[in-house]
């Protein structure tokens, strides 16, 4: 019975990997037709808002600009509005709508604007009938509903009114991947079920519970969310869930099959601790679902986000402090990134410091900010870069750096910049490079991977036998051999998927990745305000960076790095600040901005 | 807005680019893995016994188990003796020795190298879970007479079918049992390593053969050609090749004698009359300085480079390096070099796994013959061929012969230093049967020492055509 009962879970790796692929292919097709459907529908200007030039001395209107969310004004060819007045410098100044409100600043120190007459230095709020002089160049801000109002008309703004979110989209339908995600799950969890061991088998009905639980959570959110949330992305939620499903599943395979119980320990002991440690791992993903709705509310209806940068600020170098002063290791293999807690707990900060980062990335570039901002940003980033190379935490510094960037470059397509930052960025690899050991074993490794096998390599070494061995639809759930590889739950886990659920498995986690910051692209380019914008973009841009370095580093790639896989690979904190941040993008998503705006 | 949009694009054409390189980069990772990594060492041990508990049958020519497991346990041949004869070839399940059976096709015995569509119906008819067992070309018993008669001296045997390649016998010595691999334990120095197949000896005068076809290929062959032997006077005067023999010189002598006896002077005089590029064009027709695989395995030929100093030349053509000149060969080339004699110049590609055998019963993936190199339709081979039938039924490999057969042979003994820094002299021997129902050739190394290799050559292609 048994035998048969396995050789159903191995004929199991036929339909798994099947859908895995399946769903992947048909999300990141249609999201790719999505976004590029947005790109070419993006054009459309602030409808309602423009603005009108004067003559110096007054006069007649001569033409009118559309305006734009954010609006460059300037002499240069890549400006939105474009004036040829040698009075008027190459980038002079921003209009930009933040939180309802229109906006003026200069771009630059030296540029000089007048808005009403009166100089401007700080960013100024813009109302209808304004006057902003910027060199010879008279504009009079309108907003037509205001100028419709004081007329006692009704203003039309029905042709494609961005506030009534008439930019045409194009639908991502999630029911038949929905309805393939279940599937999975149900299958994987079932195959898991029935390999649980005879001696286990009094852990079947807490197993059946956790799954069944996660389940019901998960079921919830993709039939309610969108009923209860406007705009609730369906596509990212599913794909968050599929990789969820992959990482429960996986999990429950380390934690119920082949364990061999320490000689000194009785059965009970045993089957506790079996029962605590999948607990905490499907546990954290399920409060991470039950958290979700509540996050995207908050996020969704509030400022909140932005009311705490100022905390954001101060906490995201503390928490890299005080796990520099209080941390300790996992195991030999790992940094010192976790906290102790009383009753055999442990917290790692840095991940919530990630978070924090974040939010503090984004109030920065909200909109293009003056060089001495940047310059500010610049000196406050590299001291959290500092303290992680301290920790030493090779895969956060490269995660958190290529996710900065890219938030630079989009936010204020400063490429020149980018670049040099890039160099800045290699060069601080060098200095670790030259200075930490640990970063020299590691290049090291790397670069034997074909050659020896050495301490510094094992692991990759390991991981990639696995991959080689699970072929393309993988060995079985169960039939693979993880105890050959350190930390393989963790750290190593792609390779764990590769050998059991295959090599199309693999590419689909990655797909799910490119899936979720195709659609946060999307967003990104949908909203209106600069802050919300930036964060979708470098959250999505977190989650596709982090997948990538760790596939990357387990695939013998890129040197390993000791991050590990966003939403599948064990862990607690990882996995709930994960949720938090999949909460954070959902909400931001689906942003109220008109009701915040006005 | 513009700006934010175009910056966006640049951005999603990146990570398109990013993403389809790391979807590639996967697969080709995996498939370099498959072919490179599966065998590496240093595995979790208790991982790589439950991996192979369940694993395929590796059976020797006579299908007599070679590897196996049974009760959850990965065990080797029953006989002892068989087991320690094939070490180096089947190797052990802890990974302890690379370049093995069961290291290199770990895949297929654990049963995740199969074609999709076999695997498919193995999956769906209930053997899917199951190893292949592979079949090797291999005599255990042949295996077991050649490491017997190495006498406990290092050495290695190598036995081949010359017109399909397939490999009969493959011996080297010191070796040892799989269960001290497995434990780590009572392991002689250097048993680990397998001279038949990754040997690097200086050739001695078995590369005579070379010379003498170099010589038949260029324009001044002339099969009559015979010249005076001045015994240790050296032949271009000091530093050129001389004859260390005692008793003085061979006198006159065409090709025919101075195979039989192996005369450096004569062989000295035409590696010079062939020519520095076509001696180097002719070693490589050889499968000198080829890399050459057995299925995954990695095995070696030989290492030849002509030198542009004619006095150098004279010794390399007698198969003796000096200085740093590049000279060597392996126990299978030495095989393969009388076997692409015996063939008329054709050297077919050797190999060792005959076929696979899936959990159904079915037979698959039979190994094709190839060739591997051809000698150039120039060279007189024939002539050669006969000249080694000579040295065999009057020369100095007379020992090689076998009662109503034509063998041909060549021996050889050159000095080299070993692991100790010590000069020593190795004894070796390459022949065949120029038989078509015994196309076989053989390659024997004995080392330190000299060793009547053609006795040996000539007890084991015996028992080869008795067994066959």
């Amino acid at each position: 019975m048994q035998n048969l009962l396995v050789y159903i879970a191995y004929l199991t790796r036929y339909p798994l990997a099947l859908i895995v692929i399946l769903v992947a292919v048909i999300l990141v097709w249609r999201s790719l037709k999505s976004l590029l459907f947005r790109f070419r529908g993006q054009s459309q200007a602030a409808h309602g808002f423009f603005l009108m030039s004067q003559s110096s001395e007054g006069g007649d209107v001569v033409e009118s600009y559309s305006i734009y969310p954010t609006t460059i004004l300037g002499r240069g060819r890549s400006n939105d509005i474009r004036f040829k007045d040698k009075n008027v410098l190459r980038r002079h100044a921003i209009l930009y709508l933040y939180q309802g409100k229109w906006y003026v600043r200069p771009a630059v120190d030296r540029a000089v604007i007048h808005v009403n007459n009166r100089k401007v230095n700080q960013p100024r709020i813009v109302k209808n009938e304004d006057i902003i002089q910027i060199g010879d160049k008279m504009l009079v801000f309108v907003d037509e509903r205001d100028s419709a109002e004081a007329a006692g008309q009704e203003f039309d703004g029905s042709i494609a009114d961005w506030r009534e979110n008439k930019i045409p989209e194009l639908p991502v339908n999630t029911g038949f991947s929905w309805m393939l995600t279940t599937l999975f799950f149900l299958i994987g969890t079932f195959t898991i079920f029935i390999l649980i061991p005879a001696e286990l088998h009094s852990l079947r009905p807490f197993y059946f519970s956790i799954s069944l639980a996660f389940f019901f959570f998960s079921q919830l959110g993709y039939l309610i969310y969108p009923k209860i949330f406007n705009d609730f992305d369906r596509v990212i939620y599913l794909c968050f869930v599929f990789l969820s499903s992959i990482g429960l599943i996986i999990q429950a395979r380390f934690a119920f099959l082949d364990r061999l119980k320490p000689d000194d320990w009785d059965a009970v002991e045993f089957l506790d601790y079996i029962q605590r440690d999948y607990l905490i791992q499907a546990g954290v993903a399920i409060v991470g679902l039950i958290i979700l709705p509540i996050v995207v509310k908050i996020v969704q209806s509030t400022s909140f986000l932005e009311r705490i940068y100022p905390v954001c600020l101060v906490a995201t170098p503390l928490f890299y402090l005080i796990t520099l002063f209080a941390g300790s290791g996992a195991s030999e293999w790992g940094a010192n990134l976790w906290l102790r807690l009383p009753g055999g707990f442990s917290l790692q900060l840095t991940e919530f410091a990630k978070i924090s980062y974040f939010i503090v990335l984004a109030y920065f570039f909200k909109i293009r900010p003056p060089l001495k901002t940047q310059l500010l940003f610049a000196g406050w980033a590299g001291m959290n870069f500092i303290l992680i190379m301290l920790l030493p935490d090779l895969g956060s510094m490269m995660i958190l750096l290529p996710v900065t960037l890219i938030v630079f470059v989009v936010m204020t397509s400063e490429y020149l910049k980018t670049g040099s930052l890039l160099l800045g960025g290699s060069f601080i690899f060098f200095v670790a490079y030259k200075l930490l050991p640990y970063v020299q074993n590691r290049l090291y490794g790397w670069l034997t991977l074909w050659t020896e096998t050495n301490a510094y390599n094992e692991q990759i070494i390991f991981g990639l036998q696995a991959i080689a061995r699970g072929g393309l639809i993988g060995r079985g759930l169960g039939v693979g051999n993880p105890r050959s590889i350190p930390l393989a739950s963790s750290d190593m886990v792609f390779s764990v998927i590769a050998e059991e659920m295959g090599i199309l498995t693999g590419l689909a986690i990655l797909l799910f990745f490119i899936i979720i910051w195709l659609r946060g692209a999307h967003y990104s380019a949908n909203v209106r305000d600069g802050f919300t914008s930036g964060l979708i973009l470098t959250i999505a841009t977190y989650f596709f960076i982090e997948a990538a370095v760790v596939i990357g580093g387990t695939t013998g790639l890129i040197p390993l790095t000791g991050a590990t896989l966003p939403m599948i690979a064990k862990g607690g904190s990882s996995v709930i600040a994960k949720w938090l941040l999949v909460g954070i993008l959902l909400g931001l998503c689906c942003r109220d901005e008109e009701g915040a705006y006005r | 807005m513009k700006q934010f949009m175009t910056s966006l694009k640049v951005i999603l054409f990146g990570f398109i680019i990013i993403s389809l390189t790391l979807l590639t980069g996967i697969i080709f990772q995996q498939n370099k893995s498959q072919k490179l990594l599966l065998e590496s060492s240093n595995e979790n041990k208790h991982a790589l016994a439950f991996r192979y508990s369940d694993a395929g049958t590796i059976y020797s020519r006579e299908m007599t188990k070679l590897a196996y497991s049974e009760n959850q346990q990965r065990k080797y041949s029953e006989n002892p003796e068989v087991a320690r004869s094939f070490v180096q070839i089947i190797g052990d399940y802890t990974h302890n020795i690379g370049n093995t059976i069961e290291a290199a096709y770990q895949d297929r015995l654990i049963g995740s190298g199969r074609p999709w569509h076999r695997q498919l119906v193995l999956d769906f008819t209930g053997k899917g879970m199951s190893g292949d067992d592979i079949a090797l070309t291999i005599s255990s018993e042949l295996n077991l007479a050649a490491q017997n008669s190495l006498a406990g001296s290092a050495g290695s045997v190598v036995i081949l079918n010359y017109e399909t390649g397939e490999i009969l016998c493959a011996v080297s010595t010191p070796n040892t049992y799989p269960e001290n691999v497995v434990a780590w334990q009572n392991i002689p120095t250097s048993a680990l390593f397998n001279r038949s197949f990754n040997s690097e000896y200086s050739p001695g005068s078995t590369f005579k053969v070379v010379t003498g076809t170099a010589w038949s290929k260029s324009n001044t062959y002339d099969p009559n050609y015979a010249m005076t032997c001045t015994g240790r006077e050296p032949l271009l005067g000091p530093g050129s090749v001389f004859e260390n023999r005692t008793g003085g010189s061979h006198g006159y002598i065409n090709m025919q004698g101075a195979y039989e006896i192996s005369c450096n002077h004569f062989f000295g005089d035409v590696g010079l009359k062939a020519s520095f590029d076509n001696m180097e064009e002719t070693a490589e027709e050889f499968g000198f300085n080829k890399e050459i695989r057995l299925g995954k395995l990695y095995a070696k030929t030989g290492e030849y480079q002509a030198v542009e100093d004619e006095y150098l030349l004279t010794w390399q053509a007698i198969g003796q390096p000096i200085d740093t000149n590049e000279l060597s060969t392996s126990t299978l080339h030495l095989a393969m070099l009388g076997g692409a004699i015996a063939n008329d110049g054709v050297m077919m590609q050797p190999y060792l796994i005959n076929h696979f055998i899936d959990p159904s019963g079915n037979d698959y993936d039979y190994t094709e013959k190839e060739v591997f190199s051809e000698i150039s339709s120039q060279a007189d081979v024939s002539s050669i061929k006969n000249d080694l039938i000579s040295t065999v039924n009057q020369g100095m490999a007379s020992n090689a012969s076998i009662y109503g057969y034509s063998v041909g042979g060549k021996t050889g003994t050159a000095e080299s230093v070993n692991d100790t820094g010590e000069l020593q002299v190795n004894s070796l021997y390459t022949g065949f049967i120029d038989d078509p129902q015994f196309p076989y050739a053989i390659g024997i190394v004995v080392e330190n020492g000299h060793f009547d290799t053609p006795s040996i050559a000539s007890n084991l292609l015996s028992l080869a055509m008795q067994i066959n």
